[in-house]
């Protein structure tokens, strides 16, 4: 489905991914995990062909994304679902707009059914009521809902999440863990989450991913706990400060 | 020591080069933008009530004392050789041919192209471009395209609204305060305007809305880094386009005139 093969990318002067191969398989869940400013973002960006790399390829379903035509490249994003970090939301637009933006320029839904839509899709990021704020009107996790909605609102395949649920309480967070393993079951989603949210995400992924020193190191995720020896992801995953990463 | 120079100038030049031919495939991707459709009508709307609706006031009153503070000037000029009659013509010109547009342009540039600069900034950086992209919308056609050509459009109106309240401007000072007639005024006017600078006119100001547009809008989607990336690239888009305004203005009026 998705692999990354040796990808390389240096910013502002530091290798930020210097090694990075990575398997996702149809249906499967990946989380990425990592010390803050590990590249998690830098290689979510990658993946979406917001970011060229220096070296090493990322296919997807055979195709490479690295030399594909903005034709191409386009019709692959049509599948995505991606959530950034900061929500990206228009914030000239109302929340309403936000989410039928793309409904109207992408799809051929009447305004009834868009409206449907949204409403549906609202209610299930527990939402419903907001449609006439702008997005600076919002508290930040109700931001992150939002963008939540509008990756989801175009049925995407392969969905990328960066820290979906950083900024939400525990219980509205767990609720949206809980979504996500719902929709992947049903709809045989793919997706890579960028997550801190540690033992909880463990319980709706397959597989760990842990970016390292511009390294992956992968572990297996079976019944909510991970399966590895692995020093390094055992030490980030219990947080403690001895281990054979030193923290300054 | 001379090869170094040599070569940090053939770096610098390159580097020129580059983005002078970065932002120049920016303007034609964002061109051909109007003649591959769907154009986004609804944007342009509201990208001209951004740009010129809210210039108005700004625009009248500025129109008004530049057309004023020409009759004063002009008419002391004019009454030491004797053609005080000559004022209407004077201001007209003056405003039609020339101050008009090139006034109109930088006061615009300063109040809307620093807002479109900061506000594409602001996408850029938080990520707003990038999502728009990554859901199959180009950023050129629902963002660019629109401001470049509400800003062609309001940059002519707005300069047509500087003209017309400048002469007015222009007509309370030099007859109502200095006490030339009405007719004499007006009709002055009437026999010395050409077509031709009318159209001159025209003609500036539409490139000049859409050098403002270009170079804010570019500035603004190739930004640094950060609120200080921010505040940079709505520096230079204001201090490029108004050096750009007037260095075209003059090679335009050699040509047209
Ligand atoms: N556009 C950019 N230009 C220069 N450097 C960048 C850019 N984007 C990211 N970086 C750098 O790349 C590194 C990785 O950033 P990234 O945002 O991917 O971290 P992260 O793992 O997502 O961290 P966090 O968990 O805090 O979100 C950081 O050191 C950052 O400074
Ligand atoms: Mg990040």
């Amino acid at each position: 489905m998705i692999r990354i093969e040796n990808l390389e990318k240096k910013l502002a002067g530091s290798e930020v991914l210097r090694n990075v191969s990575l398997q996702v398989e149809k249906g499967e869940f990946v989380a990425l995990i990592g010390g803050s400013g590990s590249g998690k973002s830098v290689l979510l960006k990658h993946i979406a062909g917001l970011m060229q790399p220096d070296a090493g390829h990322i296919w997807l379903d055979g195709v490479d994304l690295c030399s594909a035509r903005k034709k191409t490249l386009e019709k692959i994003r049509r599948r995505y679902g991606f959530v950034f970090q900061g929500g990206a939301l228009f914030d000239s637009m109302t929340i309403y707009e936000n989410l039928a933006f793309p409904l109207e320029e992408k799809t051929r839904l009447s305004e009834v059914e868009i409206k449907e839509k949204i409403a549906k899709t609202l209610e299930q990021v527990e939402l419903a009521g907001v449609e006439s704020k702008y997005p600076a009107q919002l508290s930040g996790g109700m931001v992150k809902r939002t963008a939540l909605a509008r990756a989801i609102i175009m049925d995407p395949e392969i969905i990328f999440f960066d820290e979906p649920t950083t900024g939400l309480d525990p219980i509205i967070a767990d609720s949206m863990l809980k979504l996500f393993d719902a929709f992947r079951k049903r709809l045989n989603l793919t997706g890579i989450i960028v997550s801190h949210r540690i033992p909880q995400i463990f319980s709706i992924v397959q597989k760990v991913a842990m970016l390292h020193k511009g390294m992956i190191i992968t572990a297996p995720c079976e019944n909510g706990s991970i399966n590895t020896e692995n020093e390094i992801i055992r030490q980030f995953v219990e947080g403690t400060i001895e281990g054979p990463v030193q923290y300054e | 020591m001379l090869v170094k120079l040599v070569l940090w100038l053939g770096g610098f030049g390159t580097h020129r080069l580059r983005r002078l031919g970065r932002s120049g495939i920016f303007l034609v991707e964002s061109l051909a933008c109007l003649v591959t459709p769907p154009v986004k009508w609804g944007r342009i709307v509201k990208r001209v009530q951004f740009i010129g609706w809210q210039s108005t006031g700004l625009i009248c009153l500025t129109g008004a004392f530049t057309g004023m503070v020409l009759a004063l000037q002009g008419y002391s000029t004019l009454k030491r050789v004797g053609s005080e009659a000559l004022l209407g013509p004077l201001v007209a010109l003056s405003l039609i041919r020339e101050l008009g547009p090139v006034l109109a342009a930088l006061l615009v540039t300063g109040r809307a192209g620093s807002a479109l600069t900061a506000e594409i900034s602001i996408m850029r950086n938080n990520e707003q471009i990038d999502a728009m992209e990554l859901m199959g919308l180009n950023p050129l056609r629902y963002l660019v395209l629109p401001t470049m050509v509400a800003g062609v459009i309001s940059m002519t109106i707005l300069t047509w609204i500087f003209d017309v309240v400048g002469i007015f401007g222009g007509y309370l000072i030099g007859v109502k305060l200095l006490g030339l007639p009405t007719g004499t005024y007006f009709g002055e006017i009437s026999r010395y305007l050409e077509m031709d600078d009318i159209t001159g006119g025209i003609y500036k100001s539409l490139s000049f809305g859409l050098i403002m547009t270009w170079i804010c809008c570019y500035k603004g989607y190739f930004t640094g880094l950060g609120a200080e990336g921010a505040s940079k690239a709505t520096t230079q888009a204001v201090v490029t386009t108004s050096v750009f305004i007037l260095i075209w203005d003059f090679f335009i009026t050699s040509v047209i005139f």
